[in-house]
């Protein structure tokens, strides 16, 4: 079926409106979209958008992560091989995270990394072919806000629910931080880790992230101010 | 089959969590997860949900020859299954520890405690007898197999009906469900397990997620007796019918005692429950309702999707406006101590600024640009 | 022959929810008419490396029935729909991976096959996994008048002197899969494959109609 931009797509349909954009100038085709022969076919289901001038993707639901470079990742090591830790970040096969790649990291003075620890890393190497490789340093050497991250807690949820919490757009994030401190590290397979003062408080972030998946911002705002005021102990 | 691996804050979290006394989605140590039974249209066939734990069970019958030892008894054989489709770690068609675990829990709590009137399922000694065959498939794996498991099986077991059959002489002719009405299973007791979870050695929790059921077993891999699985098989009588030990359980007599304790009214409530459903179900039948798996669908989509209960909870978070009362109360003896927390939120903005921060690090429109880039 | 309305279909009412199962990658419950089944997706995962491929992700598809043991017929049902769902989805995306179908059958009134083959679809668009095309199956029986009836039910499926299936993709609704059982004449085939491409248009509009209620909270 032929669609144009911001309709719901499915698998099998395609666009024209991208075909022509790419006659005049370059356009980039994100996730869901594929070029075949002569048409740009649609391999998710979901929406599809466009940012200009030539950038075309489609939102879809997905909770399976597949590796793509760049992406931000929490990941548990599961193995310690040699000079690689083994990293399970939800994908199909784990990703290969060299003990070099850590800030100040050398040979002699190896980071402390155990398995079973959490880490925070980015996607360096992620080809369909290859295993996929994270590093917890940027080009610079430093480590940012990468590496292992202690105490606190990891959940899984759905790929959108990291999008659309992440998305500046979105209100969540914004209102709770004034109602009580947290720390949150969000990972594109799925994967949020979150640390407050605390247990309760942690839950209560949690239980906000989690109940944001179907609502929307005016929702998420009063979800917001409900779970602090349980969280106060006294419901205004 | 691979295992799922658990890291070891989520461990310390979960474990911290519960000797504080909360539970990550928001259950007192005692609540079970909401339990909901539907019936298919044959008889003996059921899907049992406990919370997010997700059982089917269908009963079968089939003449046989019967046992040599028990030459006037019926046969009752019941076979689990766990596919692909209760979670991604299983295999297809391989038997696991956990499948042969739950074969034997089950045999003992329904064919050992003699609850069955086997004798019943006799049609011609030494020579024909009834076979029951309750399938077991779990499509939903969330933790607490055992509990939704036995409760499918006495579900389903109760709900069945087996053809009637007469003898004349030498031939015996079993009736089509048209001809005649067929015969339920007699049930002398209804016997259902329930699970504990132990924690720090003497705090035992009900029903628990596949969460704190992977961290309380953990434990007791790594040679650490804190923690353990305890399943109590109950009747509606409050008669033991099975106990089955594990970590800590096995050193302590004391926790055993409570987890019977405990065990006994919620076994008599989960099998009211059972035959209340039966009852409701039967009228329905005679009715000529037309019963279908079809019902558990929902028709609205997105409240489907959303329906959910989150994993991660607050105590009284959706509830609040019955639980208000009974929570403010609650929070009141547990929390007394996290009120000044209100008042570090102003202190710490430093800290929320940190936070923003982290936000804008961890952009996804920046890097996804990026990637899409080089798609 | 009998020459009907060919704009009036009367398929059997479709209900379905998405998402069903918490523990999968995608699941499907999918009722036609009192035909139910569920169907969970598991994938891109690791597999076993003797059924791994290096050009595309292997497929791997479990029918289990209701009760009762495994046979031949699963097994028949199992390539059906591996073959029929291999050429849906873009496995060359995924190599050295397997993609593991799981379908539980609930429920049996006739036409469990194409329940069967559109559930699959259904969980596959929810899992989010890559797909070149949609599927529709659409199955239709001739009566022992002779007459063709669209998605019969449970009393027409036992009478029928044959049974005709048909599973088409959703870009030129081409046809992907198509078997038969029982004897019927070159012209009764090709009228039930001109009915059942035209019906295929009715699961199709359905299946974006499902994805269309939840796509704004996407």
């Amino acid at each position: 079926m032929k669609i144009s931009i911001g309709d719901v797509v499915l698998p099998g349909d395609y666009c024209e409106e991208i075909s022509q954009v790419a006659e005049k100038s370059k356009v980039i085709i994100g996730p869901g979209l594929r070029k075949e022969v002569d048409r740009v076919y649609i391999t998710k289901p979901g929406v599809l958008k466009k940012r200009n001038p030539g950038t075309f993707w489609v939102d879809s639901y997905q909770k399976r992560y597949v590796p793509s470079r760049g992406e931000n990742v929490i990941g548990v090591v599961v193995q310690k091989a040699g000079d690689i830790f083994r990293v399970e970040i939800g994908g199909s096969i784990t990703a290969a995270l060299s003990y070099l790649s850590f800030e100040g990291a050398t040979k002699k003075n190896r980071p402390e990394v155990q398995v079973g620890d959490v880490v925070y890393a980015k996607m360096l190497v992620a080809s369909k072919d290859m295993e996929p490789e994270l590093v917890c340093v940027d080009s610079h050497g430093k480590k940012g806000r990468l590496g292992v991250l202690s105490d606190g807690f990891v959940f899984k949820c759905s790929l959108n629910l990291i999008r659309k919490i992440l998305n500046p757009n979105c209100p969540l994030l914004e209102t709770l931080k004034n109602e009580w401190p947290f720390e949150v590290a969000a990972g594109m397979n799925g994967r949020i880790w979150i640390k407050a003062n605390s247990m309760r408080e942690t839950i209560a972030v949690g239980n906000a992230i989690l109940g944001a998946e179907y609502l929307n911002d005016e929702e998420i705002r009063s979800m917001c101010n409900n779970i602090a005021a349980i969280l106060a102990g006294h419901v205004s | 089959m691979k295992e799922v691996f658990l890291s070891n804050c989520e461990k310390s979290f979960i474990q911290k969590i519960i000797s504080e006394g909360h539970r990550l989605d928001g259950r007192n140590y005692n609540d079970s997860r909401k339990l909901s039974i539907t019936f298919g249209s044959g008889y003996g066939s059921c899907i049992v949900s406990l919370g997010e734990t997700r059982i089917l069970a269908q009963v079968s019958c089939e003449v046989v020859q019967p046992k040599q030892i028990r030459p006037n008894e019926g046969i009752l054989y019941i076979n689990v299954e766990i596919s692909p489709m209760a979670a991604p770690q299983f295999e297809a068609n391989r038997q696991t520890d956990l499948t042969v675990y739950l074969n034997r829990l089950l045999e003992k709590c329904y064919k050992d405690s003699k609850c069955i009137d086997l004798e019943s399922l006799c049609i011609v000694v030494e020579e024909k007898v009834w076979s029951l065959r309750v399938d077991i498939k779990v499509l939903n794996h969330d933790g607490n197999l055992i509990e939704c498991a036995s409760i499918a099986t006495l579900a389903s077991l109760a709900h069945f009906k087996r053809p009637d059959v007469t003898r004349s002489g030498e031939n015996v002719i079993i009736h089509t469900l048209a001809e005649k009405d067929p015969i339920p299973t007699v049930l002398y007791h209804y016997p259902v397990c329930s699970t504990f979870a132990i924690f720090s050695n003497n705090i035992l929790i009900s029903d628990p997620s596949f969460i704190e059921e992977s961290v309380c077993t953990s434990n007791s891999e790594e040679g650490n007796i804190n923690g353990g699985l305890l399943v109590v098989g109950m009747n509606q009588y409050k008669e033991l019918c099975l106990l089955n030990l594990s970590g800590a359980a096995i050193y302590n007599t004391n926790i055993a005692h409570r987890a019977t304790l405990s065990a006994a009214d919620k076994c008599k409530t989960i099998v009211d429950l059972i035959k209340k459903t039966i009852i409701d179900d039967d009228n329905l039948r005679q009715k000529r309702a037309k019963i279908n798996f079809g019902d558990i669908i929902t028709s609205n989509h997105l409240q489907s999707l959303s329906r959910k209960d989150l994993s991660i909870c607050l105590k009284n978070f959706d509830v609040k406006e019955q639980m208000l009362q009974n929570d403010t109360a609650d929070v009141m003896d547990v929390e007394i101590s996290m009120e000044p927390s209100k008042y570090d939120v102003v202190q710490s903005l430093p800290q929320t600024a940190e936070l923003k921060a982290k936000k804008g690090a961890s952009s996804w429109i920046e890097i996804s640009s990026e990637s899409e880039e080089e798609d | 022959m009998e020459i009907e309305d060919e704009n009036n279909f009367k398929l059997r009412p479709m209900k379905c929810e998405l998402n069903y199962l918490s523990r999968s990658d995608g699941s499907a419950i999918l009722a036609q008419g009192e035909t139910v089944v569920l169907v969970s997706v598991n994938g891109p995962l690791d597999i076993k490396s003797t059924s791994q491929s290096i050009e595309k992700a292997t497929l791997e598809v479990l029918f289990c029935t209701k009760g009762g043991k495994p046979s031949v017929a699963d097994r028949f049902k199992e390539n059906i729909i591996r073959q029929t769902c291999e050429t849906a989805i873009l496995g060359c995306l995924y190599p050295r991976t397997g993609i593991s179908l799981t379908i539980q059958e609930l429920e049996d009134f006739g036409g469990l096959l194409t329940c069967t083959v559109n559930c699959a679809c259904l969980a596959l668009l929810n899992s989010g996994i890559a797909m070149r095309h949609m599927v529709a199956a659409v199955c239709c029986a001739v009566s022992e008048e002779g007459n063709l009836v669209l998605e019969p039910s449970y009393t027409q499926v036992q009478s029928a002197s044959a049974l005709l299936y048909f599973v088409f993709d959703s870009r030129e609704r081409n046809l992907v899969t198509g078997f038969t059982e029982g004897s019927f004449s070159e012209n009764t085939y090709e009228e039930a494959l001109a009915r059942c491409r035209l019906a295929s248009d009715v699961v199709f509009d359905f299946y974006r109609d499902i994805v269309k209620q939840y796509s704004d909270v996407i």
